[in-house]
């Protein structure tokens, strides 16, 4: 893509970031700054998952060579200012979904490596994806556990000729195999939330929305004693995320609990206004909010989806293309195909 | 609120009238194959069905080791498949997608694989149906962002779509956004709850009406600042928690208000941060139904009913009419609930229900999101906006209108009517009527002779979300017909090489000469013989459904034969050939709109109800307002099964 256009200065974004491949090394891409005041002088570790939906053209995506001295791809070109950090994992296969039809079966479980069922919705079922598991390990070190984002909303309805719920096609982070987490895809909202969770709140502040929190989790305890087993799953993930917020509203009002520094503290001038239509200059934001996110380590885990599965976008924008992404990905070695299929991956 | 008092709990005790019991008419026989399939629906019966299973399925399925513990040397009779009705439902569903057979064994015919599909389905409804019609499940359901938005309007008086912070919901069960199984909640739901809950809190306090619906008394001589708070929470939880409120479950929110009055917030903004809670509560956000614990079905609890009308056909909380209809026991009464249907959709309400309804079903909510027409094709299209929003309002605009005037629901296939205005007459070559008033505002308006249009296959919308962004597909258009009118989805592609439709010489080969390729190879030919032929009708629309008579240079030909040798030309002449089978289309309607109005997906149970609306709308001339009355009239839709005992215990 070739709309880069750099919407916060460069004091508060680090350019070139949020391209890290979801490669753990994303911590060499944070300067050491005035700002770094922890005790710990390591920069922490992060991990970033980007999906690419529909899959990349394979013959253009995979580099010549192993090894450090490997020659990047065609497709993977644009990275190679920073070869150097870069490394390209071949050959990685989930054997769980083979067979399963279609795309959802593939791309649901690129996080889980597992097998996701087959169903409209009554009995969705998944793994928890990698990215969580991370976050299990590291949430309490952040105001935010982890940071779903993508540019798409949700896609609804049940693709009714293969059964499944595109849920499974819309969802990478699974908190549980039945709890998909919900993204977000406005820049300007997800600024404002990652600027109120690295800012923190004042004590009082905190301390009247523990009772709120107190009181509401009270009526779920109370709820919960009245419904069946099946209703009390829904309860139990209610309670659950309002216990983590209630966590996270007490450690962010009690400053010794508080584990994190920000590297490259929030400017609340520098937010993107809303959501820009054109589909590159959204993508670029939401992958600087990923950055913005991890300098300032209101998180340390985040996920972004590139689009939906079978996300049909059409990247006519693009200079040399002129269908959809899902179409393109049909390719049938038609090398007209093939060719924009490329250049869309890259 | 009049009506419900705080302590008065007490359900009304409904008339249980015969839901149960109702016996259904001889079953319909399934009609899935009957548009679709060339197989002749003739007698197939269980030694038809014992064949099948003995050629392709038993050299696994039988025998101490039968694989999944699936032995079908016990099945003896048709009565066997009911015994174990879960499994063969799915087992069933595993055959019709051609998971089983698995890779490898010998595979049957599409046609043997829908016979057999068609008779065990059969088998198992008239099962299900042969003890009456009972309710389903009724999971609790967290209000969708369309139901929060629009509950917090109606609860606090204000105009705000507080929603659009919200993160959007996924779908599930039959196709919308409303379904309980995929309501998760997310950390992210929790911050963005609590945020929404003080901005409404903090909008309604500086606001005047909603300050009279919310203030409902001041502390002053002679009432302490607690009587006052008692009496605004005994007004307020009851409506937003959509039932009667007990004391001991108002009472922590009196606390909440002390708690803030005694960090010295003044009375007002204790009073709404203590609402501020109620808004965060469980019991706001999800849609709660007391349990049935007794043996037998009951009729749904009042107020349980007012809320399913009134988020089936509002998408919001009931109002205070519902309200005072459950609290005097009236709701479950037939002639109650008719006349309430009525009323409810000649409100401004069922507009956003019109809407969320007709863009699930019809998927044209894609378009703008995942679907957009190539800007540089249709410059026109792109850059008018005026004209994209009237594109996607109109077949919504349709679909109430025909609700409204309670047309029969045949007019969404064929119609004499439209929903115009200047722009889209301009779009589809119509003559601009001369009328009165805002030339763009989308009107009800009668159809010249010979107009090509009329009915949703004559609409922008859905012409466009069934295509490419650059060109038409008829294989998309035949497949949208199948899945989203006729309920009769194609099976997914098996795994042989994808036919391309642009493959080869795109600029000289029309997408016909491409999709001829679909006829020679026999594993195609099988299903794209029934799909493609529907979408070719409609080649003379555009991507954007603008007509033309050339494709790539030549005429467009838009002639089209099914599996069956039906054969047809064109639009109009497919659309009469659905007209005759318009059965089939209710009964895809009914169901979608039953899964709807559940806000979950349909069991083999639900099915015998929407046989029996569908029997009901065939002796009512297929009026619109008499669909969504024998829902609401429906077991499903007003009784309440017992809680199966293991569900009870933890």
């Amino acid at each position: 893509m070739t709309m880069r256009k750099p919407f916060l200065s460069r004091r508060t974004l680090l350019r070139g970031a949020g391209v890290g491949l979801g490669l753990p090394w994303l911590e060499a891409m944070v300067p050491v700054s005035g700002f770094a005041s922890s005790a710990d002088p390591r920069p922490p570790v992060r991990m970033a998952m980007l999906y690419i939906p529909n899959g990349v053209n394979g013959t253009a995506w995979r580099p010549e060579a192993a090894g450090r001295d490997f020659k990047l791809s065609p497709t993977l070109e644009p990275l190679k200012d920073l070869k150097d950090k870069v490394a390209v994992l071949s050959n990685l296969w989930n054997a769980a979904n083979e067979g399963g039809d279609g795309h959802y079966a593939k791309e649901g479980a690129i996080l889980t490596c597992t097998t996701i069922r087959k169903t409209s919705a009554e009995d969705i079922h998944n793994g928890v994806s990698m990215d969580q598991l991370a976050a299990q390990r590291v949430r309490h070190l952040t105001p935010i556990p982890s940071l779903e984002l993508g540019v798409a909303p949700v896609a609804t309805g049940v693709q009714f000729s293969t059964g499944y719920t595109r849920v499974y096609g819309s969802h990478i982070a699974w908190s549980s195999p039945t709890t998909p987490l919900a993204r977000e895809i406005d820049p300007n909202a997800v600024y404002q939330r990652l600027f109120g969770a690295a800012s923190g709140r004042n004590a009082n502040f905190a301390k009247m929305d523990a009772l709120l929190l107190d009181r509401v989790l009270e009526d779920a305890k109370r709820l919960r004693a009245e419904v069946g087993a099946a209703d009390r799953l829904r309860l139990d993930e209610y309670m659950s995320v309002m216990r983590g917020l209630e966590e996270r509203v007490g450690r962010a009002g009690n400053p010794a609990a508080r584990k994190w520094t920000a590297r490259v503290p929030i400017d609340p001038k520098a937010a993107p206004t809303g959501r820009p239509k054109d589909h590159g200059e959204h993508v670029r934001l939401m992958l600087d909010m990923i950055a913005v996110a991890f300098q300032s380590d209101a998180t340390r885990i985040s996920t972004f989806m590139f689009g939906n599965a079978v996300s049909d976008v059409n990247f006519g924008f693009i200079e040399g293309v002129k269908t959809a992404h899902h179409e393109a990905s049909h390719h049938r070695n038609d090398p007209d195909k093939l060719r924009q299929y490329e250049i869309i991956s890259r | 609120m009049p009506g419900i008092k705080i302590n008065s709990f007490i359900a009304p005790s409904a008339v249980m009238s015969s839901f149960t019991t109702r016996r259904l008419p001889p079953l319909i026989l399934l009609a899935a194959c009957s548009l679709a399939s060339a197989a002749p629906q003739g007698e197939y019966a269980f030694d038809d069905a014992q064949a099948f299973v003995g050629t392709y399925c038993k050299s696994c399925h039988s025998g101490k080791s039968a694989v999944g513990g699936f032995n079908l040397e016990r099945v003896a009779s048709a009565a066997s498949l009911r015994t174990e009705a879960q499994k063969w439902i799915r087992a069933n569903a595993r055959v019709r997608n051609g998971e089983m057979p698995p890779k490898g064994s010998p595979a049957p015919s599409l046609d043997e694989r829908e016979r057999f599909n068609a008779w065990a389905e059969n088998v198992l409804r008239a099962g299900a149906c042969a003890t009456g019609i009972t309710p389903g499940p009724a999971p609790i359901r967290r209000l969708n962002r369309d139901e929060y938005t629009a509950t917090i309007r109606d609860l606090l008086d204000i105009h705000l779509d507080i929603g659009q912070a919200l993160p959007a919901d996924g779908a599930g069960g039959e196709g919308f956004d409303n379904a309980a199984e995929t309501l998760f909640l997310s950390p992210l739901h929790s911050e963005k709850y609590m945020e929404a809950a003080k901005f409404a809190m903090e909008f309604a306090a500086r606001n005047s009406e909603s300050r009279a619906r919310v203030l409902v008394r001041k502390p002053g001589p002679g009432v302490l600042a607690d009587q006052a708070a008692r009496e605004i929470f005994e007004n307020f939880l009851p409506r937003a928690f959509r039932r009667p409120v007990r004391t001991e479950e108002a009472a922590p929110y009196l606390s909440l208000f002390r708690a803030a009055q005694e960090e010295g917030q003044p009375f007002e903004e204790s009073v709404f941060f203590a609402l501020r809670a109620a808004l965060v509560s469980p019991l706001f956000l999800f849609r709660v139904e007391p349990q049935n614990r007794g043996a037998e079905a009951r009729p749904l609890d009042p107020y349980a009913l007012a809320s399913r009308l009134s988020y089936f056909i509002w998408g919001s909380m009931p109002d205070q009419i519902l309200f005072d209809l459950a609290a005097a026991g009236k709701i479950q009464e037939p002639t109650v609930l008719k006349e309430q249907v009525r009323r409810m959709i000649r409100d401004g309400r069922s507009l956003g229900f019109a809407q969320r309804f007709t863009e699930q079903w019809l998927l044209t909510r894609e378009l703008g999101t995942e679907k957009i027409p190539d800007a540089k094709l249709f410059p026109s299209y792109a850059a008018d906006e005026e004209l994209r929003s009237d594109i996607r309002f109109e077949p919504i605009l349709f679909f109430r209108e025909i609700l409204l005037r309670d047309l029969p629901l045949w007019n969404l296939l064929a119609s004499k009517h439209i929903v115009g205005n200047r722009k889209l007459a301009e779009h589809y070559g119509l003559k601009p009527r001369a009328r009165q008033g805002d030339p763009r505002q989308l009107r009800w308006e009668d159809l010249p002779e010979g107009s090509r249009r009329g009915g949703l296959l004559g609409m922008a919308a859905v012409l466009a979300v069934s295509s490419y962004p650059h060109r038409t597909s008829p294989v998309l258009r035949g497949a949208w017909i199948l899945d989203s009118i006729l309920g009769t989805p194609p099976p997914p592609p098996p795994n042989v090489a994808p036919l391309d439709e642009a493959h080869g010489d795109a600029t000289t080969k029309t997408v016909r000469e491409r999709l001829t390729q679909h006829g020679k190879n026999p594993v195609c030919a099988s299903c794209h013989s029934r799909i493609d032929g529907l979408g070719f009708a409609l080649e003379n629309y555009d991507a954007i459904g603008r007509w033309r008579d050339e494709d790539a240079g030549k005429p467009v030909d838009a002639s089209g034969e099914l599996a069956d040798g039906t054969k047809f030309e064109g639009p109009e002449q497919m659309k009469a050939m659905l007209l005759e089978k318009k059965d089939l289309f209710i009964r895809n309607l009914t169901a979608k709109m039953l899964g709807y109005a559940l806000g979950r997906r349909l069991t083999l149970k639900d099915s015998c109800a929407v046989d029996d609306i569908a029997a009901q709308l065939r002796e009512n001339n297929y009026s619109a307002q008499t669909m969504i009355e024998a829902i609401v009239l429906s077991a499903p839709f007003r009784v309440q099964g017992a809680m199966p005992p293991q569900a009870q215990t933890e």
